[in-house]
């Protein structure tokens, strides 16, 4: 008997199209559900939405920094799997924040494999 | 210390210095016109001892009751010898008492006056004054006035003595003054420079650093999309994953990348991420970063599991520093890098791993060593010059230390972390420092 397979959605935000691209198609590629956002302005609605698994978010970003997105993530879903995609732009303070919100990771441009498959299959497992 | 605050403290040091040479002075110089008051005390006996011998020849010539004149002379006297031995005040004017040097002048001087002071009353109780018992009583008094005088001379003597010292003391602390002054004019002077220099390297520092960590932010968006790229190309073409120039490609991302987080490390606040990591496993991805010339060879120890808490990826830019230096350093020669590892199988809670990377050199000249680690201080034509510094904020920031030495002809990089990283020891990085 086969087991149902659900897809493990991902949730990509990220103000610098060719790496939201790049990196969409790298994800679309390995089978997994995807949706872009180019800014956060709209992203608790589309995350509502879209429900994905896991969120990758980029940090220093124009109207709403990522920041903030995550809180505002966070705020409508706690048990959102927020990794923020640029660490650096992070002070400590927003850090030992986000951390005690449950930020599930950091992960640094460029994405190496090894890691994003580490990162794809901790948060994905159940659903491949 | 805040330069400011040392320029602070140091003229609050010179006043307190001014303000406590000028007290010293003024006590010093008040002590003295006390003196000057006690002296003029022991002149007046002279007076007062001539006005009673005055008295007692004016009842030798003119038949008249002297009695109670002379009883008021010696009473004045003997206040003004008592006054002189304990001090006091007369007429408004402090008098101190006599110093305890001249205690047997004044036991001359009081003697003296007593044996007056009787051979007197007994000429006045007596009503038979003659010219020879009055000369017999002047000689009495001339004693009694030498005995005066000379006390009065030690104590002028004993005034313009401390008047010179006091002069001396004056020199003595002027000079200080103005010596402290100077030193504290130059050291000021000193700080002052340092501190404006400081301010004006830190602020153009302040300016590099954000421009190079806005720079190395925006380079990791493209180095990013090339990444995802050269990926999408490898799984559409799964033969090109182990092509040569593939691999060339992917490793000068990852040198790219690299030298963008030498930056990132050195002028943001960064947080450590801190997992269970099998070391030897970073040491063998730190390795594969470099492409190790085959001038060199390296060893390496083998990978395992065993694991230590650690940032991996702060790690793996440590090592591949340390490695990239130990390629730098031996050049064009023949040479040899050998990683250690020290009790690799003992990984008990709180200790510490070592892990030696060494080189076959030249070794680091004795002058050169404390530098090492220092910002902006390379000898190489390549780097950005931070990348010893950066590695040992990381290695500080877990609780860690490295050093550098020479040892037989080879260069030893030593770096020791705990291997349960302790967050509430571990340092924080620096915020925006330059």
């Amino acid at each position: 008997m086969t087991k149902a397979v659900k897809k493990c959605r991902i949730l990509i935000i990220d103000d610098d199209s060719d790496f939201l691209e790049s990196l969409h198609l790298r994800l679309m590629m390995d089978g997994y559900d995807v949706l872009t956002l180019p800014d956060g302005t709209d992203a608790v609605k589309q995350y509502g939405e879209f429900k994905p698994d896991i969120v990758f978010l980029d940090v220093r970003m124009p109207n709403i920094s990522g920041y903030d997105v995550f809180l505002r993530l966070k705020a409508h879903s706690p048990d959102a799997k927020i990794y923020f995609t640029s660490g650096y732009a992070l002070d400590e303070e927003e850090y030992a924040v986000a951390r005690s919100q449950s930020l599930a990771g950091i992960i640094t441009k460029p994405i190496d494999s090894s890691v994003l498959r580490k990162v794809l299959d901790s948060i994905c497992q159940d659903h491949s | 210390m805040m330069p400011l605050h040392s320029v602070v403290l140091l003229v609050g040091i010179q006043i307190m210095l001014i303000s406590a040479s000028f007290s010293i002075l003024i006590y010093a110089e008040a002590q003295n016109a006390l003196n000057g008051n006690l002296i003029n005390i022991v002149g007046k006996n002279r007076l007062l001892a001539n006005t009673i011998q005055l008295e007692l020849n004016r009842a030798l010539f003119h038949d008249y009751d002297v009695h109670q004149h002379i009883d008021i002379a010696i009473t004045n006297m003997e206040n003004n010898i008592h006054i002189v031995k304990n001090g006091g005040i007369i007429d408004d004017v402090e008098i101190p008492p006599l110093p305890p040097e001249f205690d047997s002048d004044y036991d001359i001087l009081y003697m003296k006056f007593m044996l007056y002071k009787s051979m007197v009353y007994e000429l006045l109780e007596s009503r038979d004054l003659d010219f020879d018992s009055v000369e017999g009583a002047d000689v009495v008094n001339k004693a009694l006035i030498d005995a005066s005088d000379s006390l009065t001379e030690k104590l002028g003597h004993n005034s313009e003595t401390i008047a010179v010292q006091n002069m001396f003391l004056q020199i003595l602390l002027g000079s200080t003054n103005i010596v402290i002054l100077i030193i504290m004019v130059i050291f000021m002077w000193r700080i002052i420079k340092k501190y404006t220099a400081q301010t004006i390297r830190t602020e153009k520092f302040e300016v590099i650093g954000k421009f190079a960590s806005m720079m190395a932010h925006d380079i990791r968006n493209p180095l990013g999309s090339l990444r995802n790229s050269i990926e999408i190309i490898q799984r559409s073409n799964p033969s090109l994953s182990t092509d040569n120039e593939m691999v060339r490609i992917n490793r000068s991302i990852k040198r790219i990348s690299h030298q963008v987080e030498g930056v990132l490390n050195y002028v943001r606040a960064v947080p450590l991420i801190v997992n269970k990591e099998s070391i030897t496993s970073i040491l063998h991805r730190s390795a594969y970063m470099m492409t190790i010339p085959e001038n060199i060879t390296i060893t390496l120890p083998d990978e395992d599991d065993s694991t230590i808490e650690c940032d991996a990826e702060k790690l793996e830019f440590v090592f591949v520093n340390l490695l990239l230096n130990a390629v730098q350093a031996i050049g064009d020669d023949t040479g040899r890098i050998n990683v250690k590892i020290s009790d690799k199988n003992n990984y008990e809670p709180d200790n510490y791993i070592t892990i030696t990377i060494e080189n076959s050199g030249p070794t680091i000249p004795d002058e050169v060593i404390p530098h090492v680690f220092e910002p902006m201080f390379t000898t190489k034509m390549q780097g950005t010059g931070l990348g010893l510094t950066s590695s040992k904020n990381i290695i500080e920031l877990h609780n860690g230390a490295i050093s550098v030495s020479n040892a037989d002809g080879m260069v030893l990089f030593i770096v020791r972390i705990p291997k349960v990283y302790n967050k509430k020891r571990g340092g924080t990085y620096r915020k925006g420092k330059v």
